[in-house]
């Protein structure tokens, strides 16, 4: 097997033992704790297949929904997720990114940030809105999404630094 | 068909993410009842083990702290077991019939997995079904109550936290045993709201608030809490109390599962099934 196809597998499982061992060990203040499941899809590579990204996220989510007691509501939110990807990748890195023949994501700092928040805020509203399972407290779900979300980008974006910085 | 067949190809990553978004939402729909999917929860085995493995590695750099609560709780434990024998010996002489005073049996257990800031938060313990624990136990700290049994597997155990917007617990004052329901309304995880309470029960800001005992689940006076504020809703009859936890709901370690061995011939008798 090419050792560039285990590249998903790999990274499904460090996002993972990171979100079950650590951040779910987290909660901030008692309100808020990093969700940083979009990582995977943040760095899976750009040039693999399409709905296994999608099927991977969906058990990726489904995995740490039974460690958190969160139903299924983790798993809703990265099929989805998955499923804008390509369409996020285009908003933040431009067209161009489709013709790459590059597994890897070049872009500046700032279009990672956007890409990054992108998927975070697809996931969190899927997952509080799930959660919450009625739009008439739509308060409730954006004060989860106003505590959450800047949480999880800020561990997301120092957790992307340090890969990159190890990967130089 | 050959046209279908090829839509659905051409069309392949919609639809998986349908046919995965029907999956997700009928567990998300099926679980919310009382039984949940057992492998969709921190209380089935590999979920269970792994929290296991976790907090084992997380006492071992706490044991000290662990030591000096344990020593703390052995002292009131022995204060109190001190005091009931008193009681006991007090009834026995009455009433000659102590089998009400041996109702609850408790096992001591540990919190692997907590949750605070969900809506309906739940705990994970390190005893399952093989310890004897069933459905709608009462779980309790040192400190006061921590929530009812939910669901078991063999090793683990999953319980409903006195955070969780579906609970209500019978509560009553400890002064006066006027009662109501103790929920918890998701907006901060150190208070509940005590609803229900009779206005004739003359409330008090720092009155404690105990377990009621009208339930089989929780014997009387196991405290809750302390009043720190309270109101009467317009044209209401009923006080509605801000109650300050004793428990630090984020911080739990050493619990006890409470059983009430005569819970059946309790239920079966309030049940109103049995034509009375």
């Amino acid at each position: 097997m090419d050792s560039s196809s285990l590249v998903p597998i790999w990274r499904f499982i460090w996002v993972l033992l990171l979100q079950v061992l650590v951040f779910n060990g987290i909660e901030l203040y008692g309100a808020a704790q990093p969700m940083i499941l979009v990582l995977f899809l943040f760095s899976y590579p750009t040039d693999s297949n399409y709905s296994l990204s999608i099927f991977l996220s969906f058990l990726l989510g489904l995995v740490v929904d039974s460690f958190t007691d969160t139903l299924a509501l983790n798993a809703l939110g990265m099929t989805v997720a998955a499923y804008f990807r390509p369409h996020f990748l285009r908003l933040a890195y431009g067209i161009s990114v489709e013709y790459h023949n590059d597994s890897k994501l070049h872009g500046s700092l700032g279009q990672h940030s956007y890409f990054l928040f992108l998927l975070l805020s697809l996931h969190h509203l899927i997952f509080f809105t799930a959660e919450t399972f009625d739009l008439s407290r739509a308060f409730v779900i954006l004060k989860q999404l106003a505590v959450h979300l800047p949480l999880s980008f800020l561990v997301g974006w120092l957790l992307i630094q340090l890969f990159s910085l190890q990967k130089r | 068909m050959e046209k279908l067949l090829g839509l659905l190809i051409n069309r392949r990553a919609e639809v998986l993410t349908l046919f995965l978004l029907v999956i997700g939402l009928g567990l998300t729909v099926t679980a919310e009842t009382p039984q949940r999917v057992k492998w969709l929860s921190s209380s089935s085995k590999v979920a269970g083990s792994v929290y296991q493995i976790k907090a084992n590695l997380e006492n071992y750099f706490e044991l000290k702290k662990v030591n000096k609560r344990l020593s703390d709780e052995n002292a009131n434990l022995r204060q109190a077991l001190y005091q009931s024998q008193f009681e006991k010996a007090l009834i026995e002489g009455t009433f000659g019939n102590t089998d009400t005073l041996n109702k609850f049996v408790v096992s001591p257990a540990k919190v692997i997995k907590n949750s605070v800031i969900r809506e309906k938060n739940l705990i994970t313990l390190n005893k399952g079904g093989k310890e004897g624990i069933v459905q709608d136990m009462g779980v309790i700290s040192d400190k006061g109550v921590v929530g009812v049994v939910e669901n078991t597997s063999d090793h683990f155990t999953t319980v409903i936290s006195l955070l969780h917007s579906e609970l209500s617990i019978n509560a009553s004052l400890k002064n006066t045993k006027h009662f109501g329901s103790l929920i918890w309304d998701t907006k901060t995880i150190d208070r509940c709201i005590l609803v229900d309470l009779p206005k004739i029960s003359n409330i008090q800001i720092g009155d404690t608030i105990v377990t009621g005992g009208m339930s089989s689940v929780f014997p009387a006076g196991i405290p809750i809490g302390q009043v720190s504020a309270y109101s009467v809703p317009n044209n209401s009859s009923f006080y509605k109390a801000e109650v300050r936890l004793f428990n630090d709901m984020s911080n739990l370690d050493q619990v006890y599962v409470i059983k009430n061995t005569l819970k059946e011939e309790q239920v079966s008798l309030e049940n109103p099934s049995n034509g009375f």
